[in-house]
C-alpha cells in the first residue's frame, strides 16, 4: 500500500523505533487510537523492533537482579489508565519522558526505612511478599477506622488504597487466615491476622516507649519467644509483619531498648494467639 | 495462593519447568505480586540488558538504564494491556525508549555544553553496523537484516541501535525525509515477513 508523506500512517515504522519527535509522536498516538488497522500494524512493527532488542549478546551482571528487586519494595504502583484506551502506541504507559520520572533511588537499592530492615537482602527478598504485607499493614488501620493522619492520607490516594483492599482481600482468603484483638496492657488497642505460616500485627493508640525505647514484636510458641523486629512507632500506631509465624504459635510485644533485644527484658503487653 | 510460586522463585531461573506466561506473570505483578515479578526478571531480563545494551554500548550505562527500566515495569504493570502485544514486546519497548531517552539526554547535554561530541555517541553508521553485526547472538535477525536493501538497513540500524530520530537519520545519510520514513517502515515489514513476526 502507497501512503503519501503527510499521512501520520507513514510514521509508524518511524514510531516502533522511538524515531520521532515528541509532537509527532502524539500525531501516532492519536492515530492508532482511532484506526485499529494502523495499530495492528503498529503491534507488528513494535513487535520486530522488541525482537531487534531481544537478540543483542549479553549477560546482565549479577548483581542486578537483587538491586532491581530491592528497589521495587518502596515504589507505588499505578493503577490501569483510565477512560477511553489508547492502541498500542502508549502500551509503555505514554511517554517515559523525564517528567515521568521512576521515583527510585537512582543509586540502586532504595534506602529502606527502620520498618523494614533488611529489605535490600536478597534472601530477604525471596521471603513471601514484603511490599504486599506492608500494603496489608496499612489496610488493617485504615480497617480499624483509626484515622491516623497516615491513614487518612493513604485513603485519599485511591490506586494505593485499592491496592492495600485487594492485599487485604488476598490475605483473608487464606484459609488459614484469623484475625484477633486484644487491649495492650498500658494504653492501646492491638490487632492481627494469624496464618499458618505468617503473621500480621498492627496497634494503635500506644503510649510513648520512652526515651531510647521501642516496641518489639516476638512469635511466641512453646520453645520461647523469637524476635519479629523491634516497630517503628508512628504517633502511637506500629505494624509489623512476622514472617516465622507459624500455626499455634502466639505473638506478643514487650518494650525493649530502641536497638531490641535477642530475648525479651520485660512483661508482655499484649499476647495475641488463636487459643 | 500466590505464595505457591514462591518455590519457583527459589530454585532459580535455571529450572526449565517455568510455565508461566510473561502476560499471566504481569497480571500478577500488576497486583503488587513481587514473587511473580522476580519470575518475570528471570523471563525477560536477558532482553531488557540486551536492549540496553545494544543502544547504549556500555555495560554500566545499560545496567543501570535496565534497573530503572525495571522499577517503571513494576510502576506500570497495570497499564499493560494483553489485546495490544506480547508483555515481552511491552516491557522490550519500554526498554528501547528509556536507553533512547537517556542517549539524547546526554546528547543534548553535550550539545549544550558546545564540547566536541564523544565518538560513542556519535557513532557512524558503519560503526553501528559493525558494532551491531557482532553484538546480535540471533542468527536469524542477523540473517534477516541481510535481507533489507543496504538503505533499508542504513536507516534501520541508525535508528533503533543508534538511538537517532529518523531526521538525524535523514541527516546522517543525506537522504530525504520522506525516503528515510519508507526506508524504516518497509525495512521493518520485510523483517516482520522475515522473522515470522505476527504481533
Amino acid at each position: 500500500m502507497t501512503i503519501s508523506d503527510d499521512d501520520p500512517r507513514s510514521l509508524l515504522g518511524a514510531y516502533a523505533l522511538d524515531a520521532v519527535d515528541p509532537d509527532e509522536r502524539a500525531v501516532v498516538e492519536q492515530l492508532v487510537a482511532s484506526d485499529p488497522e494502523a495499530a495492528a500494524e503498529l503491534a507488528q512493527l513494535a513487535a520486530v523492533a522488541a525482537t531487534l532488542g531481544d537478540a543483542v549478546a549479553g549477560e546482565p551482571p549479577a548483581a542486578l537482579r537483587a538491586s532491581v528487586l530491592a528497589a521495587i519494595a518502596d515504589v507505588p504502583q499505578l493503577g490501569p489508565l483510565a477512560g477511553p484506551r489508547h492502541a498500542v502506541a502508549d502500551a509503555p504507559a505514554g511517554p517515559p519522558s523525564a517528567s515521568d520520572g521512576v521515583p527510585a533511588s537512582p543509586e540502586g537499592p532504595a534506602s529502606s526505612d527502620a520498618q523494614t530492615p533488611g529489605v535490600t537482602n536478597l534472601a530477604d527478598r525471596r521471603r513471601p511478599s514484603r511490599t504486599r504485607w506492608l500494603a496489608v499493614a496499612a489496610a488493617v488501620v485504615i480497617g480499624a477506622a483509626v484515622p491516623t493522619a497516615l491513614a487518612v492520607q493513604q485513603a485519599q490516594r485511591a490506586n494505593e488504597a485499592e491496592q492495600q483492599q485487594q492485599a487485604l482481600a488476598d490475605l483473608l482468603t487464606d484459609p488459614s487466615a484469623v484475625v484477633v484483638h486484644g487491649d495492650v496492657t498500658g494504653g492501646g488497642t492491638a490487632t492481627a491476622i494469624l496464618t499458618d505460616d505468617r503473621a500480621l500485627f498492627s496497634a494503635t493508640g500506644l503510649p510513648d516507649p520512652g526515651d531510647d525505647k521501642a516496641y518489639q514484636l516476638w512469635v511466641v510458641d512453646a520453645d520461647g519467644a523469637a524476635s519479629a523486629g523491634v516497630m517503628a512507632d508512628d504517633a502511637g500506631s506500629v505494624r509489623q509483619l512476622a514472617d516465622d509465624f507459624t500455626a499455634g504459635s502466639a505473638l506478643a510485644i514487650t518494650i525493649e531498648p530502641a536497638a531490641g533485644s535477642t530475648q525479651p527484658t520485660t512483661d508482655p503487653l499484649v499476647v495475641l494467639s488463636t487459643t | 495462593m500466590r505464595w505457591g510460586t514462591l518455590a519457583r522463585v527459589e530454585r532459580g531461573p535455571d529450572e526449565a519447568d517455568v510455565p508461566r506466561s510473561a502476560e499471566s506473570l504481569l497480571a500478577d505483578v500488576a497486583q503488587g505480586d513481587d514473587s511473580a515479578f522476580a519470575v518475570l526478571y528471570d523471563t525477560l531480563g536477558r532482553g531488557v540488558f540486551g536492549t540496553c545494551l545494544g543502544v547504549l554500548r556500555d555495560p554500566d550505562h545499560a545496567a543501570e538504564v535496565a534497573q530503572e527500566v525495571w522499577v517503571e515495569v513494576w510502576r506500570t504493570a497495570a497499564r499493560f494491556d494483553a489485546a495490544r502485544g506480547s508483555a515481552r514486546t511491552w516491557t522490550l519497548t519500554l526498554a528501547h525508549r528509556r536507553a533512547v531517552d537517556r542517549v539524547r539526554a546526554v546528547q543534548a547535554q553535550r550539545d549544550r555544553d558546545q564540547r566536541v561530541l564523544d565518538a560513542s555517541t556519535e557513532r557512524e553508521f558503519d560503526v553501528v553496523a559493525d558494532e551491531v553485526e557482532s553484538a546480535l547472538e540471533q542468527v536469524r535477525v542477523r540473517d534477516c537484516l541481510g535481507t533489507l536493501t543496504s538503505t533499508q538497513k542504513q536507516a534501520v540500524v541508525l535508528a533503533y541501535y543508534g538511538g537517532r530520530t529518523y531526521r538525524e537519520v535523514a541527516d546522517d545519510l543525506a537522504a530525504p525525509l520522506p525516503t528515510v520514513k519508507s526506508r524504516i517502515r518497509d525495512g521493518l515489514l520485510r523483517l516482520r515477513d522475515c522473522l515470522g513476526v505476527t504481533s
